[in-house]
């Protein structure tokens, strides 16, 4: 394995364990023709917009990020 | 936004998704075996894919017909949705995060079979807005 092959397998291990409770363990898509995949809320793009809106405002003020 | 048109899965050789579903089904306990009938199509579509370029609708193509085929006995869609929002991470450096987050959650949805098809319009105005 290459080291970006490496990376990417521990970036992608990581990122599948975080999002594990959204999925069920059976294979819904091939049984149903139909997936399973838990909404995550709006939560994560809150937060993202809300950091957005103050690194804006601290450049508009001068201060440091 | 020419990123968006690349060899999307370079970096991932079929032991690496092997790899990932053999974590993940670790982690919760879940049996890790091929399907009998699954697992030889997905492979065979994977490795013909891998070093091809493409674009990103085609990516995501690509892993939702993986994860419809159920190469695995459990753990199918969050292997497939795990390779594709981690190649977004990479190639939406340069998005703004929210539109970012936007992007890879449509993605997620479309890979998990979960897709509506608005989200599936507003890929494609989202995409089309980046090639600007």
């Amino acid at each position: 394995m290459t080291a970006a092959e490496i990376k990417f397998l521990k970036e992608a291990v990581k990122q599948g364990l975080r999002m594990q409770p959204r999925f069920l363990a059976e294979p819904v898509l091939a049984r149903t023709g139909k997936g399973y995949m838990k909404s995550e809320g709006v939560r994560t793009l809150q937060r993202i917009k809300t950091g957005l809106k103050k690194s804006k405002s601290n450049r508009r003020n001068g201060r440091p990020e | 936004m020419a990123g968006l048109s690349k060899k999307w899965l370079q970096v991932v050789p079929w032991e690496t998704v092997v790899s990932i579903n053999a974590a993940l089904c670790d982690a919760r306990k879940a049996l890790h075996k091929p399907t009998s009938d699954g697992y030889a199509p997905a492979k065979e579509l994977w490795e013909r894919k891998r070093l091809q370029q493409f674009t990103l609708p085609e990516l995501l193509q690509i892993c939702f017909q993986c994860h419809r085929l159920a190469p695995f006995c459990n753990y199918n869609g969050n292997t497939f949705v795990s390779i594709v929002k981690t190649l977004l991470d990479d190639a939406l450096g340069r998005v703004p995060p929210d539109q970012a987050h936007i992007l890879r959650s449509i993605a997620g949805h479309i890979v998990a079979g979960t897709a509506t098809g608005i989200e599936e319009r507003q890929l494609d105005s989202m995409l089309a807005a980046l090639e600007e």
